[in-house]
């Protein structure tokens, strides 16, 4: 099933940092509200995607990720996000996708705690409906709101490969309460 | 910032325009901060299917 969301366009691809972070992939899309999105897709080892997003406005801002536009066009731009990664696995078919449902500023001040956040709600409900549990493995971490898509082609491919891309997820995200300095 | 057992002493140590409420928050804390690791679980194909029946309405 294809989503309705915007249309996108690659705008560019950088060198990643090291050998485990190879490259990021830059897209960018236009809102019905002409808000401008910037998506980051931080593509690691072993065809691991992270799909980071914000409005090209907050670019510059540490809160990028934690703020809220207030537009109630969440599931188009959601959707587009979506898209964007299928069309990375319509790619690259051994590619498995993480990500984290950033708190907003109201859950900053509020619970000082990274568990179950609104948008991991909501990012969930995409990620359980649109990657097949045939082809993914689905991890979830409420506490942190975190949630992994394991390709199973990798599975097949390396043991004990659940636990690798865990321990570079929480590599990645080595201070995830580093939301909570925002404020 | 990683201050995974906070003390006061780290706590007087941090420079910022909000330390006061940075030191409240530390201080509230009594338990560390435990690691993404030890807290991921893999869905059951049944979870799955069923969170996706649940997401429909609001995806579609």
């Amino acid at each position: 099933m294809h989503l309705n969301g915007y249309p996108f366009r690659k705008a560019s691809c950088a060198k990643g940092h090291n050998n485990t972070y190879i490259r990021l992939h830059i897209y960018t899309f236009k809102s019905k509200h002409n808000i401008k999105y910037i998506v980051n897709v931080e593509e690691y080892e072993h065809s691991v995607y992270i799909l980071k997003f914000h409005t090209k406005n907050a670019s510059y801002s540490a809160k990028k990720y934690t703020m809220l536009t207030n537009k109630y066009d969440s599931r188009k731009i959601i959707s587009t996000c979506i898209n964007i990664g299928l069309e990375i696995y319509k790619e690259n078919k051994l590619a498995s996708f993480g990500f984290i449902g950033s708190p907003t500023i109201k859950e900053i001040k509020r619970n000082k705690k990274l568990e179950n956040t609104k948008r991991f709600k909501v990012y969930s409900n995409f990620a359980t409906f649109f990657f097949s549990p045939d082809n993914f493995n689905h991890l979830t971490n409420k506490s942190f709101s975190s949630y992994l898509l394991i390709n199973k082609n990798k599975l097949n491919d390396i043991s004990d490969f659940s636990s690798i891309i865990i321990s570079m997820f929480t590599e990645i995200y080595e201070d995830p309460e580093s939301f909570f300095n925002l404020n | 910032m990683k201050l995974k057992y906070s003390n006061k002493h780290t706590a007087v140590k941090l420079k910022s325009k909000n330390k006061l409420e940075k030191i409240k928050f530390i201080f509230s804390k009594s338990e560390p901060i435990e690691s993404i690791k030890d807290g991921f679980m893999t869905l059951t194909k049944e979870q799955v299917e069923s969170s996706r029946s649940s997401a429909y309405s609001y995806i579609v």
